[in-house]
């Protein structure tokens, strides 16, 4: 206390002393000011700001090691310095310590800034991983394994201001996959990185397959596939964000080609064909190559399949599949083949691993005849025993009739009668206009459709007068290969009527066609679209499949109008209805089922689907008419009606309706037989004016129609036969009914 | 393939006026058919899976190759199906399949429905009460059992050489430890589509 009163004093006595004790005289001595500054350490980065009592902004250049403000302060002031900007470039965090205190009498330098390098993570999302096995590798150091899809991040922190390269160490296997890193290399900032991108899947134009870009199935952008027409930007099945955004490419599904072989060593079939996995049926050994020269069917449904990803050819569907090749069509077609090819034998061959079964085959008949019991139960078995009882698939051909005959189809997919089946997923063929095909058979046993083509020739090579499909794309896919054999060879006085097929560049080694068409080549891509299906959820039954695509399928050619026919009546029939709104939404034509595949919408429904929601497949069993003998008015719009009345309880949602019709008529042909349901819905299952003919009368033939599906069939359901052509007559002597559904 | 090149020759040929007219013509084709059918001689009824058959005994099928082997080069070809050639000869024969230089020359039906030719391949096609009985019914028909398919309760037997088949069908049909039996018919014939 005595201390202080002292210096009191003082100061006052000091105070007058310096005003001279008065005015006038000299002026008093500056107050002396001292600096505040300081050591910094670490300092890399720009653009550090220090504060001085909240104040007094200094900016501190990169490397500095001293500091100092321009503000000065008196003896005793307070001092309080901090940091206002941390630097960048690198990115640091700077901290001060000693900072604060109060000014003495001399200048404060023991301030000390130290500052030190932030670090950061590098990471980022891995997308179309379906392999395993994937390593990521940071800066030759940090390895990664990679799991699955999506957020990923090293473990080792990078420091700021130093370079990031992701790459990839090891590449996914099973399937193998190529992943590509994007955005991988850099210099890390202030924050983590997260937007490194690794993605194992591939689009089109980046495939290394040479005939790819020509495959208008897969990605129409209008070329011409080796033909002198073109087709519409965007008529595909949709298949390349399958690849690029989910990597599925078929893999660990079996598909098999039943048909008239299958060139199991073709360079780019092999790397997909299941080891010993084929059959055939003519020399019993697991070599279906067949031995025709003018072309091998079942190779080419094939490529469409499952042509490998590597630098030759063009791709399958799905590329990864593996496959099965039963030369069924090729061999005597005895029953037992028929069994042994479509999943009843366990050895030589083994079909009943297989996943999906292609039936690029059909029958021409002009006029009924039942399914063999056998065979119907075959496909009975298969959908109910295969896949570990989810069912294999069993994809079919509609068929190439419908020319001849007018304006509507001379064939009708009806009148094969293992198409008759729900158990199978009959295929229409579409063009690359997006139109059916012009040999398409069509009919309410149609499922959905996919491309097929037209015929892929080259005017100057073809006779003049040709149709302007022959000129539209077909199919590019795998031949025979040689130029000695195959649709596509060379030799003298050899014109297949494309110069591609006739081994022009790039086609020199004879591989490859690009003729195929035909429902066949339909049927394989829809296998392959299958199969990206069954990869993506192989929890799903063949029913679910079957939803699946019916719910995503593809409404094209929508202004379609329908076919009217004046009958000698006077009224007009509608031979063919226009695309149909059924009770249940679903749309539905009989050109197109349910419409052209859409395999990204497929796929991506199939992967939130819940497998076996439909439930047991039940059915109504056959309800019976009686006897009619209703005369069918000749060449007239009224035709013969009946009705029957379903009310099953465990049927509520229709999957399926067959009937089975027996009428005599002097000339099937002219029959056309219609059904409508208790919701309204009419769908034509058989044409008037079609390939029928002779005299055989219609003895319990099946018809199945797909148009009803998803309606409840309870009620009365109406068939109505119609003579449209004048002259021969007949009478509707018995129906029946069955509802296939749940 | 084979398909799209035929396909594309009939729409070359076709020409429009000729693709609208009236499917009529092929009555006409049924009729002269039919009346064909009418000429060939009629044996042994016969129960298939898809209904009633008679057999041909002067309508006989070989593997198209083998025709001419066979001395039958000069017959009428009727039609064919798949890899066999269904020929008109002048010998009539009974219901079982033989070997002649080198080649199987098969019995051949008609549908008596429809009209529609079939093959008789040798094969029976059985499903017993028990499989278990298999074996004993091939022993009892002298009958060559060939592959199970258990999923199917279905067994398929060979006739023997000499055998006639539309007999063994008949009796197989008669036994009781026998829930089903026909003769394998190759009927229609699936082609690439």
């Amino acid at each position: 206390m005595k201390n202080r009163l002292a210096a009191v004093v003082l100061i006052a006595l000091a105070q007058l002393a310096g005003c001279g004790g008065g005015g006038g005289g000299p002026s008093a001595p500056p107050v002396p000011t001292y600096t505040i500054g300081g050591t910094i350490t670490g300092l890399t980065g720009s653009g550090l700001v220090l504060q001085l009592n909240g104040g007094g902004n200094l900016p501190v250049s990169a490397n500095a090691t001293a500091f100092t403000f321009a503000t000065q302060l008196a003896s005793g002031a307070a001092y309080t310095v901090s940091v206002l900007t941390q630097p960048t470039n690198p990115s640091q965090t700077c901290t001060v310590t000693s900072g604060s205190g109060n000014v003495g009498s001399a200048s404060v330098a023991s301030i000390s800034v130290s500052c030190t390098t932030n670090n950061f993570t590098v990471g980022g999302t891995v997308s179309a991983l379906t392999g395993t096995g994937l390593v990521l590798r940071n800066n030759d150091g940090n390895d990664l394994p990679i799991g699955g899809n999506g957020a990923f991040t090293f473990s080792t922190a990078i420091f700021s201001g130093t370079a990031f390269a992701v790459t990839v160490s090891t590449q996914p296997t099973g399937p193998a996959q190529t992943c590509s890193v994007t955005s991988g290399s850099g210099t890390v900032g202030a924050a983590n990185v997260t937007n490194v991108g690794v993605s194992c899947g591939f689009t089109i134009g980046s495939l290394s397959d040479p005939l790819a870009v020509q495959q208008w199935h897969l990605k129409n952008t209008g070329q011409n596939a080796y033909a002198d027409g073109t087709g519409a930007i965007g008529i595909d099945i949709n298949v390349e964000p399958v690849f690029s955004t989910h990597g599925f490419t078929g893999y660990g599904v079996i598909a098999a080609v039943v048909d008239t072989g299958l060139e199991i060593a073709h360079e780019d079939l092999s790397a997909n064909v299941v080891l010993n996995g084929s059959w055939n049926f003519n020399n019993s050994t697991t070599d279906p190559t067949s031995t025709a020269t003018n072309g091998d069917h079942g190779t080419s449904v094939g490529g469409l399949i499952a042509m490998a990803r590597n630098t030759v050819g063009g791709l399958g569907v799905a590329p990864t599949a593996r496959l099965k090749g039963f030369n069924f069509i090729s061999s005597n077609q005895s029953q037992q083949f028929f069994l042994d090819s479509l999943g009843g034998s366990t050895t030589n061959p083994d079909s009943s691993d297989v996943f999906v079964f292609n039936q690029s085959f059909g029958v021409s008949n002009t006029e009924d005849f039942p399914i063999d019991p056998l065979e119907e139960t075959q496909y009975f078995s298969g959908v109910s025993n295969l896949r570990g009882g989810k069912g294999a698939l069993y994809v079919k051909a509609a068929g190439n009739g419908f020319s001849g005959c007018g304006p509507t189809s001379c064939e009708n997919a009806n009148f094969d009668p293992t198409n008759t089946l729900p158990y199978q997923i009959v295929v229409g063929a579409v063009n690359a206009d997006g139109i059916k095909a012009s040999y398409s058979t069509t009919g309410s046993a149609i499922w959905a459709s996919a491309p097929g083509g037209e015929f892929g020739r080259n005017g100057a090579l073809i006779t003049p007068g040709f149709p302007p499909e022959a000129v539209e794309p077909a199919m590019v896919t795998t031949d025979q290969s040689g130029c000695t054999n195959g649709y596509s060879r060379t030799g003298i006085g050899v014109n297949n009527g494309s110069t591609f097929d006739n081994g022009g560049a790039p086609n020199t080694s004879c591989n490859y066609t690009n003729g195929m068409n035909g429902t066949s080549s339909a049927t394989p891509v829809t296998v392959g679209t299958i199969a990206l299906i069954l990869e993506a959820n192989p929890a799903l039954t063949w029913r679910d499949v079957k939803h699946i695509l019916a719910s995503t399928a593809r409404q094209i050619d929508a202004g379609r109008p329908a076919v009217s026919i004046t009958l000698g009546n006077g009224g007009v029939y509608i031979a063919e209805p226009a695309w149909t709104t059924n009770f249940a939404g679903f749309k539905f034509h009989n050109w197109y089922g349910f419409g052209m595949l859409n395999a990204s919408a497929a796929v991506n429904m199939a992967r939130s689907y819940t497998a076996g929601q439909l439930g047991t497949l039940a059915d109504t069993g056959f309800i019976a008419s009686g006897a009619l003998g209703l005369a069918i008015p000749d060449n007239s719009s009224v035709g013969a009606t009946s009705t029957l009345n379903v009310n099953t309880p465990g049927v509520q949602f229709s999957e399926a309706v067959q009937i089975k019709v027996s009428a005599t008529h002097t000339f099937t042909g002219d029959l056309g037989i219609e059904l409508t349901s208790p919701k309204g819905t009419r769908s034509v299952l058989k044409n008037i004016r079609d390939q029928f003919g002779g005299s055989a009368n219609l003895s319990n033939m099946v018809l199945l129609s797909n148009a009803f599906y998803g309606e409840n069939p309870t009620g009365i359901w109406t068939i109505k036969v119609v003579d449209g052509e004048a002259q021969d007559t007949g009478t509707l002597t018995s129906w029946s009914i069955r509802v296939y559904g749940h | 393939m084979n398909i799209r090149i035929i396909a594309l020759c009939l729409c070359f040929a076709a020409s429009p006026a000729l693709a609208q007219e009236s499917p009529k013509p092929a009555k006409a084709r049924a009729a002269e058919r039919a009346a064909m059918l009418e000429t060939l001689q009629k044996g042994k009824q016969i129960q298939g899976s898809r209904g009633q058959y008679r057999l041909l005994p002067e309508v006989h099928a070989v593997e198209q190759e083998a025709l001419s082997r066979i001395g039958e080069g000069g017959a009428q070809v009727l039609e064919t199906k798949g890899r066999l050639v269904l020929f008109r000869s002048t010998q009539q024969k009974p219901a079982f399949v033989e070997r002649v230089a080198g080649a199987s020359v098969y019995p051949t039906v008609v549908n008596t429905r429809t009209g529609t030719l079939g093959v008789l391949t040798g094969t029976l096609v059985v499903k017993p009460k028990n499989l278990a009985d298999a074996a004993a019914i091939a022993s009892s028909h002298g009958l060559e059992k060939g592959k199970e398919y258990p999923q199917l309760q279905t067994v398929f037997y060979r006739a023997k050489a000499g055998t006639d088949i539309a007999d063994s069908a008949a009796a197989l049909q008669a036994d009781a430890r026998i829930e089903s039996a026909y003769p394998e018919i190759i009927e229609y014939v699936r082609t690439p589509k």
